[in-house]
């Protein structure tokens, strides 16, 4: 009776473990079952479906643009902003791969130390001189007395790809054109490893 | 006998037991990351010759697009959040809300809200990228929530995803993830199979192989641009040249 029971008892156990790792295998298999559809299923959607390459996307108008840059424009950019306290001198250059505004330095020093850097507007209150004029590339080459500070942040240049000190203007006041600096666009460069991206 | 039926009982416990623990990592739910930059603002953009983000939402719609085609395909217990670059949306609602030419008035982050709800995913607004480093790192346990997919729309170069651009600073971004700002992101925070893409422009040319390189995983990314002007239309971005040229 006693051996019986425990035969039962130990059949019992091994149907019972049997059945565990049956559904533990199961539960693996329908696991990585699963894992893998998803995984492929969602490759599937990587590609865009081929009619929708082949139809033309709508054109987007481009703004008429004239030789650049002139440099002359008809009038000079009425000054803006408060105009009092210690200034900065800015000397615009306009490139069409260039994000950069141009160089701006202290009242009193010299171009070898001004910064080539961005300009922080504040649409609503003051925006860069150029946009006063009909065209961004009008001002090239000219100078401006600037008044304002200098962010506690960088801005990316994607063209360039480097970070330019920024700039963030609260009034100006036209010099007028002014002799091309002897110096090329660009900040001091960081040590990135994509030097040399012209992707945008 | 007793003491073989404890014996028995304590075995087909110990077994349950470890099959309740293992029940998690088998069905390991993940976190699947929608990511979406930020608009140029016109102010900006609209007298260049590639003139970009005439459509204040290409990152957004297009981001809902492919949410909706994800839900029905992740696994049970995987998560969608979608991550959005707030102050691109707040920017570009202000500067529409002030043009007179602009004839629609629409309050963009009320509607992106309303897009998510929509969708029945999560949504976190993010305002820099030291935010969105610190929710990819820390916003869950990645040991036990990993991210199990990553889709990024915005402008970006081969080197940096770009949250902002043309929006703060004209033609130039001053929130971004560059390549070198990998390193700032655990390594394990995805899980071993998940799927990475990005629809930007051009970073199949480096950024991809960047990603392969930190985290393990492939990321798609397309060599040339990305076209979103059938966005509206209801199709994701394409490949510009009509190449179809994506790699990872």
């Amino acid at each position: 009776m006693i051996l019986s029971f425990k035969f039962l008892a130990v059949a019992t156990y091994r149907r019972v473990a049997a059945f565990i790792l049956m559904l533990t295998a199961a539960l693996a298999v329908l696991s990585a079952a699963t894992t893998d559809a998803r995984a492929q299923s969602i490759r599937d959607q990587v590609k865009p479906n081929e009619s929708t390459i082949l139809a033309p996307p709508p054109r987007v108008p481009i703004p008429p643009q004239g030789e650049v840059p002139t440099g002359a424009p008809a009038q000079l950019p009425a000054a803006k902003g408060g105009q009092t306290g210690r200034y900065y001198i800015g000397h615009r250059y306009y490139g069409e791969k260039e994000a950069g505004w141009g160089w701006i330095k202290n009242s009193a020093d010299s171009w070898a130390n001004a910064k080539w850097c961005a300009i922080k507007e504040t649409p609503g209150v003051i925006v860069a001189p150029f946009r006063t004029l009909p065209n961004r590339w009008d001002d090239h080459n000219h100078e401006y007395k600037f008044w304002g500070r200098w962010a506690s942040y960088t801005a990316y240049d994607p063209h360039r790809d480097e970070d330019l000190p920024v700039f963030i203007l609260e009034g100006y006041e036209s010099l007028g054109p002014k002799p091309e600096l002897k110096r090329t666009p660009g900040a001091v460069r960081r040590n990135r490893p994509s030097r040399g991206s012209t992707s945008r | 006998m007793t003491s073989a039926l404890l014996a028995l009982a304590r075995r087909v416990n110990v077994l349950a037991l470890s099959m309740i623990l293992m029940l998690p990592t088998l069905s390991q739910a993940g976190e699947y990351l929608v990511l979406s930059g930020g608009p140029a603002l016109r102010l900006y953009e609209a007298d260049k010759r590639a003139t970009h983000d005439k459509y204040w939402f290409n990152f957004i719609d297009s981001a809902q697009l492919r949410i909706h085609q994800l839900k029905p395909k992740l696994a049970a217990g995987d998560e969608i959040t979608w991550v959005v670059f707030r102050p691109g949306y707040a920017d570009r609602a202000t500067e529409m809300k002030n043009d007179p030419k602009e004839m629609t008035k629409l309050d963009l982050l009320n509607e992106i809200v309303r897009k998510a709800n929509a969708e029945g995913v999560s949504l976190l607004w993010f305002d820099s990228t030291d935010q969105l480093i610190n929710y990819m790192n820390r916003g869950k346990d990645r040991s036990k929530v990993p991210i199990v997919g990553f889709d990024f729309f915005g402008h970006s170069n081969k080197a940096c995803f770009l949250f902002d651009y043309s929006n703060n600073v004209d033609g130039m971004s001053t929130e971004y993830l560059h390549v070198q700002d990998l390193a700032k992101l655990n390594k394990d925070i995805f899980s071993k199979n998940a799927f990475c893409q990005s629809w930007g422009c051009h970073s199949g040319e480096l950024y991809s192989q960047k990603w392969k390189a930190r985290f393990g995983v492939p990321m798609v990314g397309v060599v040339g641009k990305t076209d979103y002007s059938r966005v509206r239309l209801g199709d994701l971005p394409f490949e510009s040249s009509g190449k179809n040229n994506w790699t990872q």
